[in-house]
């Protein structure tokens, strides 16, 4: 993970792995942290939404709230999915009238169990050179010394 | 040599594995759509429009005027609601791309003040046959009525306005066009499920306290400096009447309050408290 390459590839999981949307009166972020989803909820003027109202739904079952709750006095809030039920999950935070929903597509269980993290195509695509190009790499070095022995 | 072949066909057979996730991405990209597709069956899709308690029931504006409405017409044509994946975001201002799209066909002015049902949502029009699924995207126009008492207007409101001892009949019409782009409804219940053979709901919210202001929130709360308040509209009176449209405002307003209207006009139109795009024709 100490090339360029890779080092780019972090930096664009990191870049992809976060997202936001903004509404009228309200904007809304999210990130993952670890396992953990985290959500930061302000109005556009800047003052967090505190006490908001926020409303988890899964993919599995998205017309019924998974998980209901409140943001803390920084607009905060955050909460632990179970990647095995649904990879989709849309959070909604209202305050006074102004209101968001986010989409969040986290990847399947399988997927992050296994450090994919739900990676992109793109992703997918230069990791796998990455490692192609350290085997073709591999290769030569190997080949270099038999000729030398 | 050998190892060099061996290495290589190792390199190879690694790319070949590498490459197997791309069914994986098969998989991912069905999930994805777990929440968009219901399956193959259709079901209804009714389409409402609702003024919130400001209209029902009125509320005072940011500069103490009490403000009850006797009637609120929009009129809406190219009705149209979407399945989008991934879900429609109002703030990037593009037109909505919809892996689904229905369309209710017609011209249709609603009076958002209920009538003797009640009822807190005025009906807009039913679309039967539509594919199941999650609708959580919708467009509409807001365009001039043809005929009727809100005809020449797409905004049309009848409402008496009283401050202390004044009283005041208010007409207002508003002729522009504003055609609306949203994302998903937002609101105390989701909406727009269509489950096979049942009745999905969309809802187009029109949010009057931005017009005027609500004396309930903070004289500088950011509502409460977007809004015109009731007070420039009073100063138009004639013989306990305000009477105008766009038109006569433009020349009666100052430049500041009549650009301040024009912008807060195109901001009435939202899904629940879901934010849309407005372009104004």
């Amino acid at each position: 993970m100490r090339s360029p390459i890779a080092v780019t590839v972090l930096f664009l999981v990191l870049l992809i792995g976060a997202s936001s949307a903004e509404a009228h009166g309200a904007r809304v972020i999210w990130e993952l942290r670890g396992d953990s989803v985290f959500v930061s909820a302000a109005f556009d003027d800047g003052m967090p939404m505190d006490s908001a109202q926020v409303t988890v739904f899964s993919g599995a079952a998205p017309s019924e709230p998974w998980l209901t709750g409140f943001t803390d006095d920084r607009g905060e809030f955050v909460f632990l999915p179970d990647r095995s039920e649904a990879s989709n999950w849309d959070v909604q935070v209202r305050k006074a009238g102004h209101g968001d929903i986010v989409h969040l597509s986290l990847g399947s269980d399988a997927e992050y169990a296994g450090g994919g993290g739900g990676f992109s195509a793109l992703q997918t695509v230069l990791m796998s050179a990455c490692v192609v190009w350290g085997f073709i790499g591999t290769a030569f070095f190997f080949a270099s010394r038999r000729k030398r022995g | 040599m050998r190892t060099l072949k061996a290495a290589l066909f190792a390199a190879l057979a690694m790319a070949v594995l590498l490459a197997v996730p791309g069914c994986g991405d098969a998989d991912q990209a069905q999930e994805g759509s777990e929440d968009q597709t219901l399956g193959p069956e259709y079901g209804t899709l009714q389409f409402v429009a609702n003024g919130e308690d400001f209209v029902r029931e009125g509320f005072v504006s940011s500069d103490g005027w009490s403000i009850t409405f006797r009637h609120l017409y929009v009129t809406i044509s190219d009705l149209t609601a979407y399945q989008t994946d991934p879900p429609y975001d109002p703030h990037s201002h593009e037109e909505i791309v919809g892996e689904v799209a229905v369309e209710l066909e017609g011209v249709h002015t609603v009076d958002l003040v209920p009538g003797e049902d009640g009822s807190a949502t005025a009906l807009v029009g039913i679309l039967e046959e539509v594919p199941a699924g999650h609708y959580n995207a919708m467009s509409w126009t807001m365009v001039p009525a043809a005929d009727g008492p809100s005809r020449g207007y797409s905004i049309y409101l009848d409402a008496q306005a009283e401050k202390g001892n004044q009283s005041y009949n208010v007409m207002l019409g508003f002729e522009d066009i504003y055609h609306y782009s949203a994302g998903e409804y937002v609101g105390d219940v989701r909406k727009g499920f269509v489950e096979p053979g049942e009745t999905g709901e969309l809802e187009m919210t029109f949010h009057l306290d931005h017009l005027f202001g609500d004396q309930e929130l903070p004289e500088d709360s950011e509502l409460n400096l977007m809004a015109m308040g009731f007070g420039p509209f009073a100063a138009l009176m004639q013989e306990g009447t305000v009477e105008e449209d766009l038109g006569s405002l433009a020349s009666k307003l100052s430049q500041a309050d009549y650009e301040k209207l024009l912008a807060v006009l195109s901001t009435l139109g939202h899904t629940g408290e879901g934010h849309c795009s407005c372009v104004v024709r």
